[in-house]
Parts: C-alpha cells; structure tokens; sequence
C-alpha cells in the first residue's frame, strides 16, 4: 500500500461507502419499481360491470315486504371469466314504485337479512340495524344501505351493479 | 506469492484489504454489471410461451433446456441394452466422481501447472460437455428444417416418383432393385427430415455411396419423403 | 437511521458483530484491482446473487401463477402479455434459471483449477456440488410450470428416463408424476418442488457453504 493512498484512507472509505449506497439505491428502484407495478397491475382501472343485469318479473313481486332476490352477472376475474351470485332486496312504495337495496352491509360488507318480525333489516356482524327503506336506526353503519340503479323493461326489473 | 500450507485462513496484513468498504465496493460493482446483463437479457431475448401443452401432438420435438442438452446428447450413443450406460452409468460415474473429488485428490500442490493430470480431467470435462452440447444444437438444427405438412394427393406423386427413380437400386416389398437397402420400413427406422437430407446429400449415410443426386424440384423430393415417411 | 441503529445496538450489542463482519480482511488475489485475474473469484457471489433473484422475481411470479392444468398456460400468458412488467419479471426469471447453472458451473471450475477443495475444505466442495444439483434440478422442475408444449414434452421424456433406470426407475418416476401420466397431479408436484422443498434446501446448503467460508477464509490462490 502507497504511502499517498494511507494519507486518503478516510475519504476514500467514505467514497466507497457511498458508492455502495448508490448501487443499492439504483437497483432498489430499478427492480423495486418493475417489481411495485408487476404486483399492483390488477388494481388499475377498476372494471365496472356497466351491462343491465335482469332480476325478476314484476308480476312475482309479492305484497309490499321487501323481495329477497340473488341475481347473477359475468365477472371478469383474471384471466377467467367468472359468474358472480349477489342479492338484493326489492321493496315496495306501495304506489307500484320500488328501489332496489343491496344486501351489503355499508359498516364492513357482511349480508344484511329482513327480520320480518321486527320490520328491519339485520346485520349479523356487529349489529347494524336498518329501516324498511335502508336508513340506519342503530349500530355502526356509517350510511344507508346502498340502492341500485334499477328500470322496468318487457315486464321486468333490470338492476345496474353499484 | 509463495504459498502457505499451514495456515488456512488469511492474516490481516499487507496482502489483504478490509472487507467493508473496499471489497463490498467491488462486490456492488460486480453485482451491479451482473445485474445490468441480466436486466438487458430479460429485456431483449425474447422467449414466446409455445402452444398450450397438447399430448396427442406427434409432431413436436422435444428439447430440455440448453443446460441439459449434453445429458439428453448422451443418451443418443447408447442403444438396446446399453441403454443404462448413458441414463445411468455415466451420471452416477460422473456424480459420484464430481462428490469424492477432493478426497480423491489429495496432493498439497494447488499450481495448475504442477497438476497435469488434474488440468487433463478438467478440460476433458468441459470439452465433453461443450462437444456434447454443440452436437446436440448441430443435429437439432437439421431436424428444424421446415417441411410442409404431409399431404394426401403427395403421396401418390411420391409413389410414382419411387417408382420412376429410386426402384432402379432401392426395393420395396419385395420388387425393385438391389443394389441398395430395403425400403419397405423406412419410416420406422429414420424420420423424413433425414430422409430429405439423404436425397440432397447422398454421401450422409456414407462416404463411399454409389447413391447418385437426382434432380428433383422441392415439391417432388418433399412428395418422395412424404411417401417414404409413411413406409412403416 | 443513526437513532433507530442506536436504539437497537444498545439493546442488542451488535456493532463488535459488525465490525467482525466489515472488518475481515480480504486477500489481495481475490482483488481484482491488485490481481487481474481475480474476477474468477466473483462467480461464486454472482451465483448468491442470480440465486437472490430467482427468490424474489419467483415469489412475484407466485402472485398470478395457477398450478393447475386448466390454468397455468392461461396464467402465464395472463402474466406476459397483460400485466404491467410482467414480460419483463417473467423473462427475468427465465434468463435467471440459466444465469444460476452457468454461474455455479463456473465458480465449480474456478474451485476445481485452483484446488480450492483441497484439504480442509472438501466438505465445502461437496456442499457445492449438491447446490449445482438443486439449481439444475430447480431448472427441471421450473420448465413444467408454463404447460406448453416444450414444457410438457420435456417432462414426458425426462421422466421416461428416470423410468428407464433399471429397479427404483419406474417408482422414482410414478412417484414424480403421481401416476403414469403427466397431467394435474404431476404439475402441483413439480409446483411444490419447485416453490418449496428445492429452495428450502437450498437455503440450507447456501447457509452450510457459506458458514465454511467464513470459518475457512478465502483459499490460497495458485
């Protein structure tokens, strides 16, 4: 070893040390990166099912207790194509007119059911209690079941996935 | 640098270096040029995935990846009974060989100059590794050869094709020549890329063939190897 | 940085380990600058560091990969041609499965022409020959994956093979393929293989290769 390389000792150490962390930082990013968007590519553009999904005749629609439905819409999941089972809740105004509810808990997404005796909507997970037409009465729920796009055609109610 | 037999490991002293910062710079550096190739292959080599896998496909030929070629190679040489010598044999030789090396060769001398017999096995083992490889991509290449599918109406033309040129010496089912081999099976025996090869270059089977080039178009040497082919 | 190192050197004494770690002196002739012909000493730490990266791009690979055969061709396909880098990751891995053999195969000549086996570090050796195996043997496994045709094809024969050798062939290859036929079962088993108990003895004997390294040091150069 040099005598000129003993005098430099300290900022050549500090050189080298440095250069390491560029290295590190240089390919962190440059497969961090790759790797970051390889990951999170699905979660780009969320699909949105925009087709009219049929429910029910209008004329099986029963006294004005909310209609318990499951309806079915093709998913593209992946690289699949997938059928996707929900259910909804069709009440009754009494005048022929109707929404369409959701069955999803807007707290955490748990399947809310009627309780027929009660006239409310149930919640199993943490007690959200819900009204005939989706109001929140108790509970956690920070806001109304959620209501459906819906239209009647031919006689039949036609709903729009949320 | 005279060589210290004693010592196993390396003192910290005038011919050595610190590890950090010094080494693991070379090291970052290494990794980085590594990398950088690695990132620039991915990037330019372009590998398709093939047609989905189809098992009633008699047609494809398969190949492992290059770094099993010379095994895959080495299975060629062997046949009928021998054929444990290249699926067995040889890798458990070369296997059991490659384990006990250094408790076979126990001399103190590390100098390659000073270990002609060591030096000897080592390039033995690579050239027969990168010979066997090279056979393997050689031959393959010639099997890749683009031959347009089989079709039926060839076969007839093939036949008639046979009959004009190749009976002269050739014989098949009994009638024909014989100033050369039997062709009645030859479909089993050889595929119809080496059958084309045969009637491009007669001398492949054998130097001192009396086998003459005939002057066939493309389509008419395809129509004879389409007929020949199917001779099972 | 220097506060949350402080915090947990206190608790954990770790600089003495450290400074043992960065401190440990490397001999000059597998200095590059000082000795030209140094750089065949790197193969041995470009195969650790090919080897890290199979890991890493594999894990990512797993996030969309489906060891089935009614979806793995489709998930592959999905993986290069819709989402975002994923031509990029999965040729990274392609290109990474040979980087690895040629790498090992070289840092083994590189110990063989220099006899760094020799006495006493023969066991290092044989550890190192059983990771060209599993590297060689990852590659095997690894090929089956996509289920295209060369994939397919090159298992079909490469278990023929096996079945070839004489008393044990034939059950070693029923019990690879999980039946006589590759099909399902065969690819969850190469996907279990390859995913799981390769690279966990894999780990093993890189941590076993490299704790002899550093209880031996660097051999002496020619």
């Amino acid at each position: 070893m040099s005598l000129c390389e003993k005098q430099t000792t300290s900022s050549r150490r500090g050189f080298l040390a440095n250069g390491i962390k560029a290295v590190v930082a240089f390919f962190g990013l440059g497969l961090g990166i790759p790797l970051l968007g390889f990951s999170l590519s699905p979660t780009r553009g969320r699909d949105r099912h925009e087709d009219w999904i049929p429910l029910i005749a209008l004329a099986e629609l029963k006294d004005s207790r909310p209609t318990k439905v499951t309806y079915q819409y093709e998913r593209k999941d992946g690289w699949t194509t997938v059928a996707t089972r929900k259910m909804a809740f069709i009440v009754q105004n009494g005048d022929g007119a109707f929404t369409v509810i959701s069955n999803r808990c807007p707290h955490l997404g748990c399947g809310v059911d009627w309780d027929a005796t009660a006239n409310q909507f149930r919640c199993p997970c943490h007690g959200g209690v819900f009204d005939l037409q989706g109001r929140v009465l108790e509970g956690p729920p920070p806001r109304p079941l959620t209501q459906l796009a819906s239209k009647v055609e031919d006689g039949s109610i036609f709903i729009r996935e949320a | 640098m005279s060589v210290n037999k004693t010592s196993s490991s390396v003192d910290p002293g005038k011919n050595s270096y610190p590890f950090y910062p010094n080494h693991m710079f070379m090291e970052a550096l290494v990794a980085f040029g590594a990398l950088l190739v690695l990132a620039l292959l991915a990037l330019l080599w372009q590998m398709p995935l093939e047609e989905i896998a189809d098992p009633s496909d008699s047609a494809y030929v398969p190949r492992p990846e290059w770094y099993f070629l010379f095994l895959f190679q080495l299975l060629k040489y062997f046949k009928g009974s021998f054929i444990v010598v290249g699926t067995v044999v040889v890798p458990a030789l070369a296997t059991l060989f490659l384990l006990l090396w250094p408790f076979l060769d126990r001399g103190e001398e590390t100098r390659l100059s000073k270990r002609p017999r060591s030096l000897a096995l080592g390039v033995f083992a690579i050239l027969s590794i990168v010979a066997l490889t090279m056979l393997a991509v050689v031959e393959d290449s010639d099997l890749h050869m683009d031959l347009p599918p089989i079709q039926e109406q060839q076969l007839a033309e093939g036949e008639d094709l046979f009959n004009r040129f190749c009976v002269l010496c050739h014989s098949m089912h009994g009638k024909g020549g014989f100033m050369a081999p039997d062709l009645t099976q030859v479909g089993a025996r050889v595929n119809r890329v080496y059958i084309e090869r045969v009637i491009i270059t007669p001398q492949i089977v054998s130097q001192t063939t009396i086998m003459s080039k005939v002057p066939l178009s493309d389509e008419e040497r395809h129509a004879i190897s389409a007929f020949l082919a199917r001779k099972k | 940085m220097g506060k949350i190192y402080q915090f947990i050197d206190q608790r954990l004494d770790l600089t003495p380990l450290l400074r043992k770690i960065a401190d440990h002196p490397v001999p000059d002739h597998a200095n590059p600058l000082k000795t030209r012909s140094a750089f065949i000493y790197c193969f041995g730490g470009i195969s650790f560091l090919v080897i890290l990266m199979q890991i890493l791009t594999g894990a990512f690979l797993m996030l969309y990969y489906v060891p089935s055969p009614d979806h793995a061709y489709a998930s592959v396909s999905y993986i290069k041609n819709e989402v975002a880098f994923g031509g990029f990751v999965s040729n990274l891995h392609r290109v990474g499965a040979s980087a690895a053999v040629l790498m090992v195969f070289l840092h083994m000549l590189r110990v063989f022409f220099t006899k760094s086996y020799k006495n006493p570090r023969e066991l290092n050796w044989v550890a190192g020959v059983f990771l060209l195996f599993i590297v060689m043997g990852l590659g095997f496994t690894g090929y089956l994956l996509p289920w295209d045709q060369k994939a397919y094809w090159a298992t079909t024969v490469g278990l023929n093979i096996l079945e070839g050798v004489p008393l044990a062939g034939g059950f070693l290859a029923d019990a690879l393929r999980g039946g006589s036929e590759v099909g399902m079962l065969t690819l969850t088993r190469f996907f279990v293989i390859h995913v799981m108990f390769l690279p966990g003895l894999l780990i093993l004997f890189l941590a076993a290769h490299f704790f002899m390294v550093r209880r031996q040091g660097i051999s002496h150069p020619l």
